[in-house]
Order: C-alpha cells, then structure tokens, then sequence
C-alpha cells in the first residue's frame, strides 16, 4: 500500500500533504494537551512499534506475504491522535531508510494509512463497542475495525492512483504518473484487502486489544489514558468525507476523457443491482491500457467486483471461524484441569526429567522446502537491521557529500526529487539520471550497492504497478507483439516506453534517497528538517523512533529466535498467525513499559517538555554550491521535460 | 540556601500502591544523612526500585512525605520550574535498565542532555561531556548511538550521564547487573571515589558483594515490602538470620569434599564456611 515517488504527481503529494498538515497539527495539540511531557516517548514508542509490525510477514493466500499495519491497534489502545502521529512517523523512516514509500509521497501515504485508516478504525470501533461492554465484543469490536481501517487505506491508495491519469496527462492523453484508472486500481487494491489483509488486520487488532485487556492495560472503558476522552466527532466526519468524496473521483475521472454521458451518469447516481448482470456479462479481465480503454463496463463494474469481493471476503471469515472453533475443542482425555496428587512437591524436579530421554541416535534429516513466515520474519528483520547499520557506516566515511551542512542536503535532497519526479521526457530522465550517478559516486559509498538497494525497492512496485501499462488489449492500437488473438493481448511500442520512462523516475528518486540518506547520520538529517522549521518535538520524536526501532526489532528477533529454537518444522499457517497476533500484543505492552521507563529517566534528567540542544548549523560555500548545483540541473532537467 | 546539617533525605511513613496491585511499599521511614553510602537491600518484588523512584520524584507516594535537603518535593510541587531545577540538579538517578535511560541519538548528547536542561550554557554541558568521557574511558563512543554499545559501555555511559549534572545525591537500581568482574570492579573503585568526595549514594542491589564493598549502612526490605533492618553494614551482612528471613541468603545442599551438608549461601564475596556450618 506504500506509494512510491514518481507514481503519483507533485501536485497530488502536494495535496496530501496540505490535507495532511491540519490533521498533525491537531493531533500534535491533542496529544500536548493529554498527554503533557509523556507526548515524546510515548509516540516514539508507538511509532518504532509500527515500524516493526509492518516487518511482520504473514502468509496470505496464493504462497505470497502481506503485512499489517497497525494504526487501527495503536487507535484503539492509545487514542487515535496518538496513531496518526506515530503512524505517520513510521511511514517516514520507511520512506528515507527503506525505500518503502516515498518521501514526497509521504503525506499521501499518511493520508490513506496513518490518517483515514486509524480514525476509520477507531470511530468503528467505539461504535461496536461502546461503553461497557464484554472482552469478546471489544475483540470482535477491534477485528471489524481493524478490517475496515486496512479497506479504506487500501481503497483511498486505489482512489489516489487511480485518478492519476485525470490529474496529469500530456497533450495525447497518455498518463504522466500512475497509468491506471480508477476501475482498473479499484479492485486490483480492494479484492487482495477485502479477501484476505484486511482479515489479517483485523485479526492482529483482536490479539493486541485481548493481550492488552489481559494485561491490564486497558480497562473497561476500552483505551488507555490518552485515548479516554476523544471525541468522536472527527472519525465520523472523516468517515462521512470519505464516502461523499469516492464517487467525486470518478466523475473526475470521466470527465477528463470525455466519456463521461448522460447515461453513465445515471448509473453512477443510483446503482442499481443490475450492475451485478453487468459484471456477470463482462467481468473484470485484465488490465486495460490507460488511453484506449473501453468505456463499456461502467463505473458500476469496480463497484460490484468489490462488493462481490466482500461476500467472498465475509464467507471466508465465517468458515475460518468456525473451522477454529471446532479445532479448539478439547481431547476428550486431556482437559485443562491439573492432575490431583502425584505431583512433584516445590523445589523437587518431576522424575520424567530426571530419567534420560534415550534415543540419542538423530533420525535421517529430511530437507525442508521453503521458509515457513518465522523464518521470513527473521530474516526481514536482520535484514532491516543490517541494512541501518551499513547506513551508519556509509554516512560515516569521509566525503563531499557526507560533509555538507545539513540543512542543505535535505533542501538538495527534496530539489533531486522533484527533478527525478517530473522528468518527463528522455532527455530529462537522462539528465538526472547523470545528476544522480555522480552523487552515488561523490557519495564514497559503494554505488553499485546504493543502486541495487534502490532497484529492490523500485521492481517490487513497478512490476505490479506499472508492467501491464506495456500490454494493450485494443485492436486498433500499433502492436509490436500480438501475444494473442482472442482474446487480443499485445504489447505496444507506446507502452513500453511509458512503463520504461516510468521505471526509471521510481529508480531515480530512490537511488537519490538513498544517496543524500546513507551520507547523513540521522540525527544531523533531523537536525537539518528541525532547521527548516519542522518543529522541534516532531524531530525529537523521530530521533527516539529510530533509536527504539532498534531496540524493539532486537526484541522482536530474540522473540522469534527463542520460538524456532523450540519449534521442530514448518510452522502451519494458522498457527503461525494465532502465534504474530500474540508475538505483536507482547510487543506492544514490552513498549509502553519502556515508554515509562525512558519518560522517568528523562524527567530524571531534568527534562521538563521542551528540548534544549546546544548545536549551532553554519553554511560554508560548499554548501551553496552544492544547492547552486543541484537546482541547476532539476532546472535544467525540468525545461526539458515540459517538451512534448 | 540549604542547611548544612538537614539530611539528604528524610522519608516519613512513605506507602506506595500500584493500580490494581498489592502494596509495593508499607510505611517506611526513615533518613539518610549527607556523604553515607547506604545500601537498601531486598529481594526481587521487595519494593527497592520503587522506592528509588519515589526519592527521585518520578512518581507520587500514596501516603507519606519525602523531604530532601529539608524541602518537601513531590511531582506536584516540583511543576515549579525552580525548584524542579534545585532537586534535579542535586540528585542523579541511574535506571536499572540502560536501555530505557540512554535515549539520545549519540552518546555526546546523552552526556550533554542533563547539564543543557538544568540550565547551564552549552559550551559549559560540552566541557563536562569531554572531560566525564576522558574519567570514564569512553571517549572514543562519543559519536556512537548508545544501542550500539555493549553492556557494560552502555553502563559506563549511564552512570556518567548522571553524573554529568554534579549531583550530590546518587541513586541507583540495581547497578551491578549484567557487569563482568573487571567492570564490577571498576564500579566499586568509582563509588569509593565518589563517597570519599563526599556524595551521598543510595544503591538498591540483592548483591551483597558489592554491599560489603562499598556500604557504610544497610537498610533491609522484606518481602512484606516494609522495613525490616536499619544500620551498620557490617553488622547487618554478619547477621545471617536476617539475611535469610529476607531472602537474600538461602540454605541449600552444598559439596564439600566427599561430604554433603547444607549451610546460609549467598553465592557473593561473604560465603560463611564455619565450624557449625553443618
């Protein structure tokens, strides 16, 4: 669900990120005002813990992993300011650590999952479970919620991509950004969620609330203290908004390509459920290359495909349910009840372990095929920790990008982003491309590392995102391949230059992340946005993000390591997702104790809510060069591109 | 603007409940003069970290008074930004959990976080940083991220970022956990040279090792979580009944040579082998 850079315009992550800036701002209020000098702590906790629940690989079905995010849970155990800022801090240390989101698409990637879906979350929640009531519908309460938080997420990203190609296109009409519309990007995001990631939302919504409610850490009232006297209000404004405003997208969208008829606006004003005939007849088949899609589906086609999703979705929950619950009743020899006398007396070993095992001898090993998801959680979470660490390394050496003054390489830094974001023609993409290779070599870090670290990040969206844009299934487009002839699949010479121009500015923008990243240390990267008037307690909290990140992924792996020690074999499926939902709930607790811990040692320390640094930032003419520089060529890159 | 013969500390019938949990403290009472070291021994669950956060303020009591330095304090009370200033500057607490308490992004701004927020100029916080750094050996971490750091330099750094406010009062939890030999030993040496520059350090430890290092006095909690023993340390580490009713020192069967007998263990630098032992 993350959005990477160059895949949607400047101008829709200007937007969001305008959108986005009333929501910090409030939350930042509300949560000095409940939360008073605990407010620093406490959202570094909740965001390093996000962070790290969104490493959680868990299998989905098809062989392939999801993972969830976690702002409906830390909704409703903190309160929903709490999750929008610690959501939203989450999303940015991905964004520039992990080349997970980008970084000018941070605000759209905090509107959809650090802003709609925890308040989404949070107001269903309270609405099921409302005062007092039992731990079994606070459970269900927090599954539903969890489920409709991920959905909104998802369908927002699918309504933010999907009306790319309205938002900007060139004189042809062939999409700048994301190639999609809305009816191709609607069920492509809405089924996989509403079938099965929104299941597991849910599902690890329910285990953190029950752990939580267990634990004492949340009482009958349903959240902790900083939660227990929001109001609802906004969540269901917010709710509302987002339900008036998801048809606006589409009539934008049919408007932009002049096919939008008094017929088709009929249909969008009340759809009937003849729709459902109409997707029996024509279904979904496939993508549909942007500029000559054909208008004979309707907009009433993604509609019902979602809604068709749904019931698969709902059907599919009820009989895991009920599949679980047979599973769960007992054997009819071993119940729970301790056995009566016999026992070993205390301090006195039970004879069964005193007496020797026998059976030395180790049976003939029999190779296991494929990771079960601990292990694929193990090795994410070393890999995420290896991968900071070189960071650290790298931003250490000596260099003239690692000795620029702060403030001017994140002022670069955004330059080389929207340079790369808007090239929009060969020459331009050409131009930063060399603007980007020379900084990779300047950096002193190895580039060849820096550009597969990228290109990672960068295949894993494209290639879902992007790659059918090459195929067309109109005949009358110029094919350069006809892959096949009923029905037709070819691949056009304008397709491929469109998913190859596209590829490239997601590369680019990475690649110049990661460069302008792995030369700072991260704290003079803060340094430098405090500097720029991000304010002081945002940076603060981002510095205790990244440090506690690492505690709690360290936690994380001696957890999972602790488990594999004791667990012989694959892992099956179900268990393994009982078995994150509980390893999630631990965490969560593990990290609001830390939170008290590290809170007392700072008033300890004198710290009274406001931060005081001793740190001067001077600009040397390097500096300025630097920035003469690098905004010479996004110029220069930039009267470029706006050539057709 | 303090007498000089008030005691550090004076605690007057303190209580302390958790929510939903048994009492953690009962009624204790009792003072702590300037420059002792005393030792507040008990054994896990005794109430010994909890009473470290209630003499640093960190948490209310839920009946009784703490003085320092003859002031009443106590979170309300110290919302005042002066008197917060006063007390934070005269007591240093060490957290049990490295961790927890080293949250800054590079060891230079742990050491500097105390001194900057007590007031003073930061070229002042930067001389203190440098010159605690070169004592405690840990110069070369300065630009490292505490989390990076092992153990025992994560201990080093902790005791020396409390220090950094020159506090008069030390507390701290437990500060023997996790250090090797060689670094329990350095610890030692750091908290004679410290008591002999007239601090007054209050240690919550079950190991009585260090207590007879370092103790001039003792103070035992039991396992009721209220004050069973007051006074010397010699007298209170020699009283092995004591000991054992408040579950630091336990009996259990013990080889010697060809021999089996049962005798008072502690496992710490006081193992008591007597004629009577058996």
């Amino acid at each position: 669900m993350h959005i990477p850079d160059a895949m949607i315009s400047p101008s829709t992550c200007a937007a969001a990120g305008a959108a986005m800036a009333p929501a910090w701002w409030y939350s930042a209020r509300r949560l000095r005002l409940d939360l008073d000098t605990r407010q620093a702590p406490f959202l570094a906790m909740a965001s390093a813990f996000c962070f790290v629940l969104q490493m959680f690989n868990v299998p989905v079905i098809g062989g392939t992993t999801a993972h969830p995010v976690g702002a409906v849970m830390v909704a409703i155990l903190l309160g929903p300011w709490a999750a929008i800022m610690a959501a939203s801090v989450a999303l940015l240390v991905q964004a520039l650590f992990f080349g997970d989101g980008g970084v000018l698409a941070w605000g759209a990637n905090s509107f959809t999952m650090a802003f709609a879906m925890p308040l989404v979350g949070y107001a269903a929640y309270r609405a099921i479970a409302a005062g007092r009531c039992s731990a079994r519908r606070r459970a269900v309460a927090a599954f539903v919620s969890g489920y409709l938080g991920a959905n909104m997420a998802a369908l927002l990203t699918a309504i933010l991509l999907g009306i790319q190609p309205a938002v900007s296109h060139d004189a042809a009409g062939r999409a700048l950004y994301f190639p999609f519309d809305l009816r191709v990007t609607v069920p492509a995001l809405m089924i996989p969620h509403l079938a099965v990631v929104g299941l597991i939302e849910g599902a690890i919504t329910a285990f953190a609330l029950r752990f939580a409610q267990a634990g004492g850490l949340v009482g009958d009232e349903g959240s902790t203290e900083a939660g227990s006297h929001v109001s609802l209000k906004p969540g269901w404004i917010a709710l509302a908004l987002l339900v008036a405003l998801a048809p606006l997208g589409l009539l934008a969208t049919g408007e932009a390509w002049g096919e939008w008829d008094q017929a088709t606006l009929s249909k969008m004003a009340g759809y009937t459920p003849s729709m459902y005939a109409r997707v029996e007849k024509h279904g979904w088949k496939g993508f549909n290359l942007l500029p000559d899609y054909n208008s004979g589906r309707g907009p009433g086609a993604y509609i019902a495909s979602g809604l068709a999703g749904g019931a698969v979705a709902l059907l599919l929950g009820l009989g895991m349910a009920v599949a679980l619950k047979r599973r769960r009743a007992l054997p009819p020899d071993g119940g729970p009840n301790p056995p009566t006398g016999g026992g070993p007396s205390a301090g006195k070993l039970p004879d069964w372990l005193l007496a020797d095992q026998g059976g030395d001898d180790p049976p003939a090993a029999e190779r296991r095929r494929g990771a079960d998801f601990v292990e694929r959680s193990l090795t994410g979470i070393s890999g995420a920790g290896a991968d900071s660490l070189r960071l650290e390394e790298w931003s250490r050496l000596p260099g003239p990008i690692q000795a620029l003054d702060p403030r001017a390489k994140v002022v670069g830094l955004g330059l080389v982003l929207v340079g790369c974001a808007c090239a929009g023609s060969w020459a331009s993409v050409a131009i930063m491309a060399a603007l980007v290779a020379a900084l990779s070599l300047l950096s002193g870090a190895p580039p060849l590392r820096i550009w597969a670290r990228a290109g990672l990040g960068t295949a894993m969206f494209s290639a879902a995102g992007i790659l059918p844009a090459a195929f067309s299934l109109d005949r009358g487009a110029p094919a350069m391949l006809v892959l096949l002839s009923d029905p037709y699949v070819s691949i056009t010479a304008h397709g491929l230059s469109y998913v190859a121009l596209a590829t490239s500015r997601v590369l680019l923008c990475l690649v110049g992340v990661s460069v302008v990243v792995s030369c700072t240390r991260w704290q003079l990267l803060l340094r430098g946005l405090g500097a720029l008037g991000a304010p002081r307690s945002l940076t603060v909290v981002l510095e205790m993000t990244y440090r506690y990140t690492a505690v709690i992924l360290a936690t994380l792996h001696e957890m999972l390591t602790a488990r594999r020690s004791r667990t012989p074999g694959a892992t099956p499926p179900g268990k393994g997702r009982q078995y994150l939902g509980a390893v999630a709930a631990v965490l969560i607790w593990k990290s609001l104790k830390l939170t008290d811990d590290i809170h007392a040692a700072m008033v300890s320390r004198g710290w009274r809510g406001d931060f005081v640094t001793g740190e001067k930032l001077r600009l040397a003419p390097a500096d300025w060069a630097w920035l003469a520089g690098v905004g010479g060529v996004t110029t220069a890159s930039l009267l470029l591109g706006t050539q057709p | 603007m303090t007498p000089a013969n008030e005691p550090a500390f004076a605690l007057q019938g303190v209580s302390y409940a958790y929510a939903q949990g048994p009492a953690a403290l009962c009624g204790v009472t009792f003072g702590i003069g300037r420059g002792e070291t005393v030792m507040l021994l008990g054994a896990n669950g005794a109430g010994k970290s909890t009473l470290l956060r209630l003499m640093d303020v960190l948490m209310p009591p839920t009946e009784g008074r703490i003085l320092a330095f003859g002031r009443e304090v106590s979170p309300d009370l110290l919302r005042d930004a002066a008197l917060s200033r006063w007390f934070r500057s005269r007591v240093g607490f060490v957290f049990q959990d490295a961790d927890a308490q080293l949250f800054s992004p590079t060891v230079e701004e742990e050491l500097m976080f105390g001194p900057l927020h007590i007031g003073l100029t930061a070229g002042e916080a930067r001389r203190r940083a440098y010159e605690l750094a070169a004592s405690f050996d840990i110069e070369r971490l300065m630009d490292r991220a505490p989390f990076r750091l092992s153990g025992g330099e994560k201990r080093r750094v902790a005791l020396a970022c409390t220090l950094a406010v020159n506090p008069s009062v030390i507390l701290m939890d437990e500060p023997t956990t996790g250090l090797d030999p060689k670094s329990e030993s350095w610890l030692i040496d750091m908290l004679h040279q410290l008591a002999s520059a007239g601090k007054t350090i209050v240690a919550a430890t079950h190991s009585l090792h260090l207590a007879a290092e370092v103790a001039d006095r003792a103070i035992v909690l039991g396992q009721g979580s209220g004050l069973v023993a007051d006074g010397a340390a010699g007298a209170i580490l020699d009283d092995l009944e004591l000991l054992e009713r408040a579950n630091l020192i336990h009996t259990h069967a013990h080889a010697h040579d060809d021999d089996s007998h049962a005798h008072p263990h502690t496992h710490a630098g006081i193992h008591t082998h007597s004629e009577d032992g058996r």
